[in-house]
């Protein structure tokens, strides 16, 4: 039989152009989360009070325990509010990036959605993790922001702009790991067919980070730190911006990240594969 | 040239059975019986570049798995699958870039928001340039006439609409090949020939090369050429349309109508075996013959009397897929395959 004994020659795309390219389809979904909170307005507002109300409960919450004490395993109360204020960031942050994405995924192998994602050009799991964006959740985040610096202020904390930029290496490390080990969990229902559990299973992990993770002792602050990163979601972040951060845990932050989405695309990989030899 | 081939192309389904209740689940946490079924069962075939193919077969009979494997979703548990000269299910972007799956039943644009944002995606995905970009949705949306409503929002489309939108998404990166699962399933006839007409033109015009599984005979007798008959897993058939035709139905309808009543005797006795009923005379004779018999049966007419109208037919395809299909319709065994 004849046919394309090789195929037709290409010109092969350098890594350069195909991050640029992944940059663009990143943008258009931007541009499409814009035109889609467009169409839902009122949803939209919902949803930033439904943050605006969570960040004032957390914060009532702290200014009850310190209405009794000065301070807890070496937190003052301006300190315990500035960690609200990051892990409101953090949180707005991974719910603009990839909440509604996790959520998503396990959908997308129940209803077929899948086969199109696979057959794109690009990324499966680039596709996959950020097509939607959840817009009110920067509101969120800018709140989160606000209250991390008034507090910051009030704690006394003398910003730099390496301050600045230690914290915010943490928190992308947080961030990313925490990612990392959501994907994980979802990338689980190309095996399992329900994986909601396992969701709040994660937000109840997430929930720790609104403590400062000295709030645990010994083995679960272990846990917090390494084995489900909170800790380098919010507590480093706040301990770099107060000058207190132990730098030695920059590079195993990074490094732990680097091995994460590593560890995180090799799995994917599999189960794609997994995917294409037992599914119909 | 070859543009798609399948070369003992098979694919085998691992599931595992349990007894039913409580018991049988808990007994299943710890021993399960696995079982195989051969979705596709060494299918071989080899499609030229501007062909048009249409998939025929029960459901489950494996057209979608072996759709499947021919994009790249599935990895073929034996034999080869060659489109364009890539292996699919490598899934390389070179080849990703060349073709197009659109399944009816599924949709890939955005649902609310307007189908255009979706096709600037795809743009930004499949890095087209912005003239070529341009050029190609303005030509395919005036073809498919959905121009006024790119910009609509996709929940508020008729499912005819929908599904050209679908079609166009999937064309604006010019794939040469297109699969097509059940491109037209629900929509009303007038839809269904907007799509079709469409899918003709595009395999006329841009020489598309086109694999599509129909329930609808409509879609296959108009745009296939030649079809391939799947069934359990085999492939039953491979050729022209015309020619599966005449063997599957061996016997064609010969009708005349007559100028003047005949008797029912008359009729009778120049035609054994006529159904005639119980009306005295009849005006009109219809009946089926075999086909080395038709020109006998057509002469054994004209003796009659004077006919006004004479024709002859092939029984309707659906009928006759209908018929290769019903000893196969064992519904234990069919349902092993999925679809």
């Amino acid at each position: 039989m004849a046919g394309w004994e090789s195929p037709a020659p290409q010109p092969r795309e350098s890594l350069a152009r195909q991050v640029v390219r992944h940059l663009r389809v990143w943008r258009q979904f931007v541009v499409m989360a814009f035109v889609r909170e467009a169409e839902y307005r009122v949803n939209f507002f919902v949803n930033v009070f439904d943050g605006v109300a969570q960040l004032a409960l957390a914060v009532a919450t702290f200014l009850l325990i310190y209405q009794y004490t000065d301070e807890i395993a070496g937190w003052s109360r301006a300190e315990a509010l500035m960690l609200v204020g990051i892990y409101r960031t953090v949180a707005g942050l991974i719910g603009l990036l990839i909440e509604a994405n996790m959520m998503a995924i396990p959908g997308y192998i129940r209803e077929g959605e899948m086969d199109f994602h696979l057959l794109r050009p690009v990324s499966s799991q680039f596709l996959v993790s950020l097509r939607r964006l959840r817009l009110d959740e920067a509101v969120n985040m800018a709140i989160g922001l606000g209250l991390a610096i008034y507090a910051g202020n009030q704690a006394g904390v003398r910003w730099s702009a390496l301050g600045v930029l230690e914290a915010a290496a943490f928190m992308l490390c947080g961030v990313v790991l925490l990612y990392a080990l959501w994907f994980a969990t979802v990338t689980l229902s190309f095996w399992l067919v329900q994986v909601d559990t396992l969701d709040q299973l994660f937000f109840g992990l997430f929930e720790t980070a609104r403590y400062p993770v000295t709030f645990f002792k010994g083995a679960v602050r272990a846990l917090l730190t390494f084995a489900v990163p909170v800790a380098f979601a919010t507590t480093f972040p706040t301990q770099a911006l107060l000058g207190q951060a132990d730098r030695r845990l920059l590079p195993v932050g990074l490094g732990l990240a680097a091995l994460g989405l590593l560890g995180t695309r090799a799995f994917w990989n599999h189960a794609v594969r997994h995917y294409g030899s037992a599914s119909s | 040239m070859a543009a798609i081939v399948a070369t003992d192309l098979s694919k085998t389904y691992r599931f595992h059975r349990k007894a039913p209740g409580l018991r049988g689940s808990i007994a299943s946490l710890f021993r399960r019986e696995t079982l195989e079924t051969r979705a596709v069962d060494g299918v071989s075939f080899a499609i030229e570049a501007g062909e048009v193919v249409g998939f025929l077969g029960p459901n489950g009979a494996g057209k979608t798995t072996t759709l499947k494997m021919l994009c790249g979703l599935l990895y073929p548990s034996g034999g080869a699958a060659r489109v364009l000269g890539h292996t699919p299910a490598r899934r390389e972007a070179a080849y990703l870039r060349r073709i197009a799956l659109v399944m009816g039943q599924k949709n890939m644009l955005w649902w609310d928001i307007p189908a255009m944002e979706t096709l600037l995606l795809h743009k930004e995905m499949y890095g087209l340039a912005e003239a070529e970009f341009r050029r190609t949705t303005d030509e395919l949306a005036e073809i498919l006439e959905v121009g006024h409503l790119l910009r609509v929002q996709v929940r508020k489309l008729s499912l005819g609409e929908r599904m050209k939108m679908e079609l166009l998404a999937a064309l604006v990166h010019h794939p040469e090949v297109l699969f097509l699962d059940e491109p037209t399933i629900g929509l009303d006839v007038v839809a269904q020939g907007r799509v079709r007409d469409f899918l003709h033109r595009l395999n006329r015009e841009y020489g598309t090369t086109i694999l599509l599984t129909s329930h609808y005979m409509d879609d296959i007798e108009q745009l296939c050429p030649r079809v391939l008959v799947i069934d359990r897993g085999w492939l039953e058939f491979d050729g022209a349309l015309a020619t599966l035709v005449e063997r599957a139905a061996p016997h064609k309808i010969v009708s005349a109508v007559f100028a003047a009543p005949v008797p029912r005797a008359v009729a009778r006795a120049a035609l054994p075996g006529l159904d005639a009923g119980d009306a005295e005379e009849l005006l009109k004779i219809s009946l089926t013959a075999p086909r080395e018999e038709v020109a006998d049966v057509a002469e054994r007419l004209l003796r009659l009397g004077r006919i006004v109208d004479l024709s002859v037919e092939e029984a309707p395809v659906e009928e006759i897929i209908r018929g290769i299909f019903r000893p196969a319709a064992d519904p234990v065994v069919a349902g092993g395959g999925r679809s």
